[in-house]
């Protein structure tokens, strides 16, 4: 399987280039709907729409869905606002400092990516040795863990980056607090100390910061590659073309990336971000610079195919009109692999059999 | 009209189906599906051939186990499957769940009330109302003396043109009212009772075909009627102030929090040219009278 399968799919070719959409067919969009719904893109895909200024063009029920759909992200951008004001009121009145990641970041900063993103969960990064008072702060105003059990709870604060998610008691909104961006039992080690000697306080802030742009594209890549389970992968894909858009007009950007993913220890991700950016959305990366990132691709061939196959499966399978069983066993694939990166193996076997036996019991 | 072949048709490729403002695709092999909106749907014209389908759906069994082994419902919306699967029993019900969701969910062009909503002489009538007031009898009701349904379960209020548009579905008629319809008209068609759902028995009434017919045409709102079913009650309608009936519409709608200032806007006009009242009622025809224009 190669990229070539979705380059004919409706979303690809609109996020490629959305004035094509102007000539798209009934079933065009609806296989585009389908895509973009499941991939949370629904609200890009207006926003590109009114960017582009062809949404006068489209069908009027076209354009009724993409209202709605903007209507939607337009919601949540009011409301990840506000939850970022009282985060800052929560921690600030114990003067600790915080770093807005991915979601909350690129929409509280107006970023590239803010424009019709939509998210489920504000994530923060607090220093280690502040973990502990934030979650107080955090408790007294009003956030509590959500329902886990000992299991997870042990799970999270021994081996996780950051504190069981928790949730606000009043406005129900989930709030997922990080002191560093992996695991630390992770295979890569990137020094969370480096990440804050460079973050960028928020306009008139002193203690709420957003990470530096090339910090802020690393991340997201890590976050994609490392740690999750690719499920919103083709809409992290679409924030990391879209900061790369934002940032590649800076002097050096590209070259200061690379010597930055070397130093945090995160070329690998980098290289798979590049990748699969420039293979599903043709992300602007020039050749020189793809090619000296390439470097960091240096597993086995094996390890290589199955990778490909395997993220392509994963990132496609929103684009997949019907799931198939393959993109059951790449997602699967997936998450384990994520897991692997996260911890060494004799941490891992028995969390997912726990996960796989244990979870099943709730339904 | 539907084809002939509706199980054909719902097996394959779907059955496309325009509902209101929106055309619909289901897809069910399940017959307990087939049967409900082969006798409940009958009237319901199909999209033309090349329409753009604003929501797909299928109903299906979760596992080839399932089939056979505590049998179970599951519902799918482009793909993603917002709940938990259900008693086979229930499949038609969670059809109709379904889709209440997936409106509710999507269609952020219209401010969408927790309510139902019928039309006479060109005046529209919103009864919003929590579970157990009565309002899906009492639309029932009307709808069977002669009213226009517009919808049972959520009056979706344009955020362009403050004109309630239709969205005529069966009416889901729960566990006394079933019998109370059956016995107010003669010629109601009522689907399968389903017992023991969430909300008790369940069961769905064929909306008129009148209704039906002139779905796509929208009616202004007149007036907001909170109704309250009270054993022997004498029927009493009381006005009540704008401001009271604003907020009480503001919390049942659903996507309010999402339209911000527009469904504020548009919920602030629709109560400001509406009549806005109380009904407490036991008497049916009492009650209709009454709201007679």
């Amino acid at each position: 399987m190669s990229i070539a399968v979705f380059e004919k799919h409706p979303l690809i070719r609109y996020l490629r280039d959305p004035g094509s959409a102007v000539a798209f067919s009934a079933s065009d969009w609806e296989r585009l709907f389908r895509a973009a719904r499941h991939g949370y893109l629904l609200s890009r895909v207006a926003w590109l729409a009114k960017r582009d200024q062809f949404w006068e063009h489209l069908p009027k029920k076209i354009q009724f869905h993409l209202k709605s759909a903007f209507r939607v992200a337009e919601s949540q951008a009011t409301s990840v606002n506000w939850e970022v004001v009282q985060i800052h009121k929560a921690l600030s009145e114990s003067n600790i400092p915080f770093v807005l990641l991915k979601g909350a970041a690129y929409i509280k900063d107006q970023f590239a990516p803010a424009q019709g993103r939509l998210l489920s969960d504000v994530d923060i990064l607090v220093p280690k040795d502040r973990l502990t008072e934030a979650e107080k702060a955090l408790y007294s105003h009003g956030w509590f863990p959500t329902k886990l059990d000992a299991y997870d709870q042990r799970y999270y604060r021994e081996w996780m980056h950051e504190l069981p998610p928790m949730q606000h008691l009043g406005r129900g909104t989930t709030l997922d607090v990080h002191h560093t961006i992996l695991p630390p039992t992770a295979l890569l080690k990137p020094d969370v100390e480096k990440l804050w000697s460079d973050v960028c306080a928020i306009e008139n802030t002193k203690d709420l910061f957003v990470l530096s742009p090339v910090d802020m594209v690393l991340h997201s890549a890590t976050h994609l590659f490392h740690d999750g389970e690719l499920e919103h992968g083709l809409r992290d894909l679409v924030d990391i073309d879209a900061l790369i858009g934002q940032f590649s007009r800076q002097d050096q950007f590209f070259q200061r990336l690379i010597t930055r993913a070397d130093e945090l220890d995160l070329g690998r991700p980098l290289y798979y971000a590049l990748k699969y950016c420039r293979g599903f959305l043709r992300t602007p990366v020039p050749d020189d610079i793809f090619l000296r990132v390439s470097a960091y691709n240096n597993r086995s061939m094996a390890i290589r195919s199955l990778m490909e196959l395997v993220v392509l499966e994963s990132i496609g399978s929103v684009l997949k009109d019907q799931p198939s069983v393959t993109t059951h066993a790449s997602q699967f694939a997936m998450y384990v692999r994520s897991h692997y990166l996260r911890m060494p193996l004799r941490l891992l076997l028995p969390h997912l059999l726990r996960k796989q036996f244990i979870s099943d019991r709730s339904h | 009209m539907l084809p002939g072949d509706v199980a054909r048709y719902l097996a394959g490729s779907g059955l496309n189906v325009t509902i209101g403002p929106f055309d619909v695709s289901l897809r069910s092999r399940l017959p307990q599906v087939i049967r409900g909106v082969t006798h409940l749907y009958a009237d319901f014209p199909i999209s033309s051939v090349g329409d753009f389908i604003d929501y797909h759906v299928d109903l299906f069994s979760p596992s080839p186990l399932r089939r056979w082994f505590r049998q179970q419902v599951n519902f799918s919306f482009d793909g993603v499957r917002p709940f938990k699967p259900l008693p086979l029993a229930q499949s038609f019900a969670m059809f109709e769940w379904g889709l209440n969701w997936v409106v509710a969910n999507n269609a952020h062009q219209f401010a969408i009330v927790h309510a139902a909503a019928v039309e006479k002489d060109g005046r529209g009538f919103i009864f919003p109302g929590a579970p157990g007031s009565g309002k899906s009898t009492l639309c029932a009701a009307l709808v069977c003396s002669g009213w226009r349904l517009l919808s049972d379960e959520m009056a979706m209020i344009s955020l362009t043109d403050g004109l309630i548009w239709p969205i005529p579905r069966p009416v889901s008629l729960k566990n006394a009212s079933i019998e109370i319809i059956r016995k107010f008209s003669a010629d109601v068609v009522i689907g399968e009772v389903v017992a023991d759902t969430a909300k008790g028995n369940v069961a769905h009434m064929r909306p008129p075909k009148a209704s039906v017919v002139s779905a796509k045409i929208p009616a202004a709102p007149f007036a907001i009627v909170f109704p309250t079913y009270r054993a022997n009650a004498e029927t009493h309608f009381a006005e009540i102030s704008k401001g009271h009936t604003l907020m009480r519409l503001a919390e049942n709608c659903f996507n309010y929090p999402i339209l911000g200032a527009a469904g504020f806007n548009c919920l602030a006009d629709a109560v400001e040219q509406s009549r806005c009242n109380t009904l407490v009622y036991s008497d049916m025809n009492d009650a209709i009278s009454a709201l007679e224009p």
